[in-house]
């Protein structure tokens, strides 16, 4: 087990460093000097040169690219353009909030969407089944901030059960902490479980066909065990790895959630430094954020070895 | 016990993939047809400023209400249908011939080519959809050409993955290998034989794309990263009714149904194609 958690873990460096080269230039190809976009039109060439010089800019491209790598090895960031604060401290300051909304959002993404395929495919075709597609229909439509946008207006405005401006709350006050998060992931897993409950529908009815299953019904075993017990944990290896790779989509939705909820987090970190035109923080963003991807797919392959025991390598 | 058994409803002989597309459809006929003639059917300038009118109600002659600066939400959500359409269209367009071609091509190679492409895409597919969005429209600037862009670079790689699975597949089989022998060139053999087999696939993950590139473009448009202003975009109006919610929200509202009612036609025709094409997913 431990060698195989190895390995995995191998197969993650040419994935990084082949991320970290993209963040590095993608920040780099943007057209225009960035001294000139934070110094503004009117300054002078001695500020440009003391701003280069500064950050780095001067230097030829390989050198900077040396200098990017052997920091990132030390865990460093890099330092913000506008605010000279370090990088990975606001990326590590606002994670845990992007972090805890989404794992709240697969939760409850998970833990409407299998009910709900497997009610749908025990149903299968009968009106049980109609209902949960129209409906599964409805959550695939509503990109996530319409959705946000309607919850915050129904729940929050409305009837007022939760806060309107729903800002991260310290940690001391479970209660706040757990109403301001309760909205923004009901947002994210609502649009999730559509998804997991037509994978879990599509997966469902696989499985019952298998002789197993069937074995198991001519022995007498009572149809809803068969379903919720037999059927499901072969259905649930679906659903992980759909889970993994919804999860990109997730961090998209993240952010349009946090914007809506006015959540501090990653999302809403990206939208200020593309205002403020920080690269150097934008660099660092791409990077926390291509390194949380892959390391949760790297994540969903060994969550395999756990739900399956018969996948090997 | 029967639920686990019986294989098909009565319901189920309805056909339900033909219902969706033809309730798809003829949405999506109505959402195309409001969005090219809007110049004749808005009932207002959609740019038209008047302090006069100023978040007035729903009324004959404002159908859905003005927004902060006087101007129709009816008119406005009429043109901003053309932009989230044509942006759509576009984009989807631009990533399916790219990304059919070189996933074909790639595939069909095989090799050490198809290893770099398919690396770069991995890599393409390792940033978050959304966020790879925001970025590349940040870095290529506001408009909406470099709109169409970034969505399509978002939406590459399902095209090209679906092409060169397919492509991979095809090649082993025997009638390709006969036009091999008969001399066929690459070109012809890719174009005649490979592209009509793998064409059902495509068209079915372009209609599903499509929803998707209505909800990139209007995610965009909410942050403010959409078809720069005046021109009035679905995102774009739910973000200034956004900033008005507590007190008029019917701004927000009415471009947020908009959005929900050409992705729910975009996703029955999607869904219904997938459905008749695929005759397990209804069994």
């Amino acid at each position: 087990m431990l060698r195989f958690v190895g390995q995995r873990l191998l197969t993650l460096i040419p994935t990084l460093f082949a991320v970290l080269t993209l963040a590095f230039v993608l920040v780099r190809i943007v057209p225009g000097d960035p001294a000139l976009i934070i110094l503004g039109d009117q300054a002078t060439p001695e500020a440009i040169a003391k701003f280069h010089e500064q950050t780095g800019l001067s230097k030829p491209i390989w050198q900077q690219y040396l200098a990017f790598l052997t920091q990132l090895i030390q865990g460093d960031l890099g330092v913000s353009m506008i605010s000279n604060r370090p990088v990975l401290t606001s990326v590590l300051e606002v994670l845990p909030y992007t972090l805890e909304l989404s794992l709240a959002g697969v939760f409850v993404g998970v833990a409407l969407g299998v009910p709900l395929g497997v009610v749908a495919a025990r149903s299968n075709g009968g009106w049980v089944d109609w209902f949960v597609r129209i409906f599964t229909l409805g959550g695939l439509s509503f990109p996530a901030f319409v959705s946000a946008v309607l919850m915050l207006l129904v729940f929050s405005v409305m009837l007022g059960w939760f806060p309107v401006i729903a800002s991260g709350k310290p940690i001391t006050d479970p209660w706040g902490r757990f109403m301001s998060l309760a909205l923004p992931a009901t947002n994210l897993g609502f649009v999730m479980m559509a998804y997991v409950a037509r994978v879990t529908r599509g997966g469902m009815m696989n499985v019952l066909r298998s002789d197993y299953i069937r074995t198991a019904r001519a022995k007498g075993v009572p149809a809803s065990r068969i379903v919720w017990k037999h059927a499901l944990r072969n259905v649930l290896l679906a659903v992980v790895t759909f889970t993994g790779l919804y999860f990109s989509v997730l961090i998209g939705n993240s952010v349009l959630t946090e914007i809506v909820f006015n959540r501090p987090g990653l999302g809403k970190l990206v939208i200020g430094a593309l205002e403020r035109r920080d690269y150097t923080l934008l660099q660092g963003l791409v990077v926390a954020y291509a390194v949380l991807v892959v390391v949760v797919n790297a994540l969903t392959d060994l969550c395999y070895r756990f739900v399956d025991p018969r996948v090997k390598a | 016990m029967s639920a686990v058994v019986t294989p098909r409803h009565r319901v189920a002989r309805l056909a339900p993939g033909r219902i969706a597309i033809v309730a798809g459809v003829a949405i999506m006929a109505v959402v195309i047809f409001a969005a090219v003639f809007a110049p004749i059917i808005a009932p207002h300038d959609p740019y038209a400023q008047s302090m006069l009118a100023r978040f007035r109600p729903v009324s004959a002659e404002y159908w859905l209400g003005t927004d902060q600066f006087g101007r129709d939400t009816f008119s406005r959500i009429l043109y901003g249908l053309q932009i989230t359409l044509w942006t759509a269209f576009a984009s989807t367009a631009l990533a399916m011939v790219c990304g059919t071609a070189i996933g074909i091509l790639s595939g069909y190679h095989g090799g050490r080519v198809d290893r770099w492409v398919s690396a770069a895409n991995d890599l393409l597919m390792s940033f978050p959809q959304m966020v790879a969005g925001i970025i590349i429209v940040a870095l290529l600037g506001p408009g909406i050409t470099n709109l169409i862009i970034a969505i399509a670079i978002t939406a590459f790689p399902a095209f090209y993955r679906m092409a060169r699975s397919a492509a991979l597949a095809l090649r082993e089989r025997d009638y390709i290998d006969a036009c091999r022998v008969l001399g066929y060139s690459d070109i012809r053999i890719i174009v005649r034989h490979l592209l009509p087999e793998t064409l059902d696939d495509i068209i079915i993950v372009a209609t599903l794309w499509l929803a998707t590139a209505v909800r990139t473009e209007s995610s965009l448009a909410f942050i403010g990263l959409g078809a720069p202003p005046p021109a009035a975009t679905l995102g774009g109006l739910v973000r200034d009714g956004f900033d008005n919610l507590l007190d008029y929200p019917g701004l927000a509202i009415w471009p947020s149904l908009a959005i929900l009612i050409v992705m729910i036609g975009l996703n029955l025709v999607g869904d219904g194609l997938r459905d008749a094409n695929d005759p397990r997913a209804t069994a």
